[in-house]
C-alpha cells in the first residue's frame, strides 16, 4: 500500500523553505548549521539500517538466487550450485510463463479501467445526490475499503460458491438462466477472472471514487457557470472542465491503480489459487507455484526478477508524477 | 493529494449563437429541461440504490451468515434476514484449537511493527521534513519505490533469509518483514504530518534554551501526537491484513496468524461456513472498527492541533 498523505493545516504556513525565510534568515535552527551537518544522517540511520538489512539484502539474494539450481536437494544438503542465466532462458522459453504476463497486463487493464470508470462515474453522482443518499453510499464504501482482502476474498468465495451461493440463486431467480450449481472460479478461466475481476474493482472503487470526489468539490463552481452559459452540455462540462483540471490526481490514481492490481495475490490465491488448470496464474502467482509448489526456487527467483524490473518501470512513473506535482519536495 | 488546477488550461468553447425566436420557445425548453432533470434525478437515485445494494451486500452477507444458525445456511432458497439470530458460529470459532493462540500472534506481531515502525519512523520523517541534506530527495524516492515491490517477489529470498538467521516459524522473523512494508509509509505519512507544524515552533524552543533534540520532543511532538495515533492505527491495519508472508513463513499450526487460520476453515467435509463466517466477522471487526476511527482522528487531531498551534 502506498501512503494517503494527510493533508497539511494551512499551505502557507507549512513550507519552510521559499518565501520570506531565505536560506540567510532561517532562525536559530538555521544559523547553527554553519558546519556540516550530521544531524539529519543520525536520525535517518536507524530505517536505513532497517531498509538495507530487510530489503536491500533480500533483494540482492533474490538476483543470487535467481542465477542458481535451487530445489529441495540443494536446499538441504546446502549446496550453491550456479547455473548462468538457464533459469532466465527457462522462463523465457515457457509458454506458461508468458501466459502469465499476458494475463497478469490484461487482468491488471481490466480491474484499473473498471476501477477508474466506476470510480469517476461514482464520484460524478456522489456531487450531485442530497446529502442523505451520499451518506449512505459513503459509509457503505468505507464499509468495504476497510475490509481486509482476505475477508473479502473469503466472503466472495462464499457470495459465488457453486454450492447454495446466494449469486448463483439471484441470477436463477431473475431467469438469467440456470444457475444453480454453477461452478464460477473452477471451470472456466475466464469466468473465474471476471469474479476475481469484480472483487477487486468492488474494494477499489472507494479510495478511487472518494478522491475523485474530493477533488470535484474543490473545482470552482464559476468555471461550470461560465461553460454554462458558453453553451457547454453535460459532457461537453465534464470533458472540458472536469477532466482537465483532475488530470493531475487521475493520473496518479491510474498509476497506483496499476502497481496495486499487478501486485494482487491474496485474493486470487484464496479464490483460484491460480486455477483452473493454472488458468488465473498471474505473474506473482506463477513465480510463487514455481518456487514453493514446484520446488523450484531458481526459476521462481528468476520470475520475481522479472516482476519487480516491471514493478520498477511503473513505479518510476509514479514517481515522476509525484515529482511533478511537489509531493516529493 | 491535492487538485493542481491551472485554470489556464481550460479553454472556454465559442458560444453558439443563439437563432431561435427567444420570447416562448425559451419558456417551453425550461418546463422541459426542468421534467429532464427529474428524471435525470429520479434515475440517478436508483442507480446510487443499486450501487449501494452492491457495495454493502459482501459485508451484510458476511455478518448475516456469521450470526445464522448452521441448518438456516446451506439452503436452496437463501434467507436474507436476521431472523434467528444466534452466536452459536462464534462460539465455534472461539473453541476452535489454538485460536487465542493465533489472537495473540496476529496482535504481538502486528503492535511490534508498529512500535518499531513509528520509532525508526519518526526520526526519519524529521530528518527528511526539518532538513535540507544531500540525498535526501533518493531516500524520499526509495520509500516511494519500496512500496510498489510486490510481495510475491520478495517472499523467495525472506524465506532462505529467516531460515538463515533461525527465524522461520518465529513471530521476530514475521515483524521484520511486515516491518518491510510499514516502515516507508509510516515514514510518509509522518513526514506530512512533521511538515504540517512551522518550524517556528522548535525555533522558539530553541530560543528558550531547548537543545535541537530537546525542542523536537517538547515543542513538535505533543503537536504530531495525533497524526502519529493516526499513522499507528493505518500501519497496525496493514500489518494485521498480511497474508502470504504470514502463510509462507508461519508453518507451525501454533504459530499461524488469524489471516492464515482463515484459510483453514475448508475441511474435505466442504467449508464450515458458519464458522468461517463468524471468524471473519471477529477478525475484521477491529480492522473496521479503527478505519473508522482514524478518519475521525485525523479530522479532529488537525483541527485540535491548529487551534493549540
Amino acid at each position: 500500500m502506498v501512503a494517503i498523505e494527510p493533508k497539511p493545516l494551512s499551505g502557507a504556513s507549512v513550507r519552510r523553505a521559499g518565501g520570506e525565510s531565505g536560506p540567510g534568515g532561517r532562525g536559530p535552527v538555521g544559523r547553527l548549521r554553519a558546519r556540516f551537518d550530521w544531524m539529519p544522517y543520525w536520525l535517518l540511520a536507524p530505517s536505513a539500517a532497517l531498509i538495507v538489512l530487510l530489503i536491500g539484502y533480500p533483494i540482492v539474494r533474490l538476483f543470487e538466487t535467481s542465477f542458481q539450481v535451487l530445489t529441495l536437494d540443494q536446499l538441504f544438503s546446502h549446496k550453491t550450485i550456479w547455473n548462468g542465466v538457464d533459469n532466465y532462458r527457462t522462463i523465457f522459453t515457457s509458454t506458461s510463463f508468458w501466459d502469465s504476463v499476458l494475463r497478469t497486463v490484461l487482468f491488471t487493464g481490466a480491474c484499473v479501467v473498471g476501477t477508474m470508470v466506476v470510480g469517476m462515474a461514482v464520484a460524478l453522482a456522489l456531487s450531485r445526490l442530497s446529502r442523505l443518499v451520499r451518506g449512505a453510499v459513503s459509509v457503505a464504501m468505507v464499509l468495504a475499503w476497510a475490509m481486509p482482502p482476505i475477508s473479502a476474498a473469503i466472503v466472495w468465495q462464499w457470495l459465488f460458491a457453486n454450492q447454495y451461493g446466494v449469486v448463483d440463486w439471484v441470477l436463477t431467480e431473475l431467469h438469467l438462466g440456470t444457475f444453480q450449481n454453477f461452478d464460477w472460479t473452477g471451470q472456466n478461466a475466464l469466468l473465474a477472472f471476471v469474479v476475481i475481476t469484480m472483487m477487486i474493482v468492488w474494494q477499489a472503487v472507494p479510495f478511487v471514487a472518494l478522491s475523485l470526489y474530493a477533488g470535484i468539490t474543490q473545482v470552482p463552481q464559476e468555471l461550470y457557470e461560465a461553460a454554462r452559459v458558453d453553451g457547454a452540455g453535460a459532457w461537453a462540462l465534464f470533458r472540458r472542465v472536469t477532466v482537465p483540471l483532475l488530470t493531475p490526481i487521475i493520473g496518479l490514481l491510474v498509476i497506483l491503480s496499476v502497481i496495486w492490481d499487478f501486485n494482487v495475490f491474496t485474493q486470487i490465491w484464496v479464490l483460484t489459487q491460480g486455477g483452473p488448470n493454472g488458468g488465473t496464474e498471474t505473474l506473482g502467482v506463477w513465480s510463487y507455484v514455481t518456487a514453493f509448489s514446484a520446488n523450484t526456487f531458481g526459476v521462481g527467483a528468476a520470475a520475481s526478477v522479472v516482476s519487480m524490473f516491471l514493478v520498477a518501470v511503473m513505479s518510476f512513473y509514479y514517481v515522476r508524477v509525484l515529482v511533478r506535482s511537489g509531493e516529493v519536495r | 493529494m491535492s487538485v493542481v488546477s491551472p485554470a489556464s488550461r481550460w479553454v472556454p468553447t465559442v458560444a453558439p449563437a443563439p437563432s431561435a425566436p427567444r420570447t416562448s420557445a425559451r419558456h417551453e425548453t425550461k418546463e422541459r429541461r426542468s421534467r429532464r432533470a427529474l428524471a435525470g434525478a429520479g434515475a440517478l437515485n436508483v442507480a446510487a440504490l443499486v450501487f449501494f445494494v452492491v457495495t454493502l451486500f459482501p459485508v451484510y452477507w458476511m455478518v448475516l451468515t456469521a450470526f445464522k444458525p448452521t441448518g438456516d445456511i446451506i439452503t436452496p432458497t437463501p434467507d436474507f434476514s436476521p431472523l434467528h439470530p444466534t452466536i452459536a458460529g462464534f462460539v465455534d470459532a472461539i473453541h476452535k484449537p489454538f485460536f487465542w493462540d493465533y489472537v495473540s500472534n496476529t496482535v504481538i506481531v502486528s503492535v511490534a511493527t508498529v512500535a518499531i515502525s513509528l520509532v525508526v519512523g519518526v526520526l526519519a520523517a524529521l530528518a527528511l521534513s526539518r532538513f535540507r541534506f544531500k540525498g535526501r530527495k533518493t531516500y524520499l524516492i526509495v520509500l516511494l519505490a519500496i512500496q510498489a515491490v510486490p510481495q510475491t517477489a520478495l517472499v523467495i529470498p525472506l524465506f532462505f533469509t529467516l531460515q538463515t538467521l533461525h527465524q522461520l516459524n518465529e513471530l521476530l522473523g514475521l515483524t521484520g518483514t511486515y516491518v518491510i512494508f510499514d516502515l516507508p509509509f509510516t515514514v510518509w505519512m509522518l513526514r506530512g504530518f512533521v511538515q504540517s507544524v512551522p518550524a517556528d515552533i522548535e525555533d522558539a524552543a530553541m530560543v528558550d534554551g531547548c537543545s535541537r533534540l530537546g525542542a523536537f520532543r517538547r515543542a513538535l511532538l505533543p503537536l504530531i501526537a495525533p497524526g502519529m495515533v493516526a499513522t499507528s492505527i493505518f500501519a497496525f491495519i496493514q500489518a494485521w491484513n498480511q497474508y502470504l508472508f504470514a502463510d509462507v513463513f508461519m508453518q507451525l499450526n501454533t504459530r499461524y496468524t488469524l489471516t492464515v487460520w482463515l484459510q483453514s476453515f475448508e475441511t474435505n467435509r466442504g467449508t464450515d461456513y458458519s464458522g468461517l463466517m463468524a471468524g471473519s466477522v471477529l477478525y475484521t471487526l477491529p480492522v473496521v472498527l479503527l478505519f473508522v476511527l482514524v478518519q475521525r482522528k485525523v479530522v479532529s487531531g488537525l483541527a485540535s492541533g491548529a487551534v493549540k498551534g
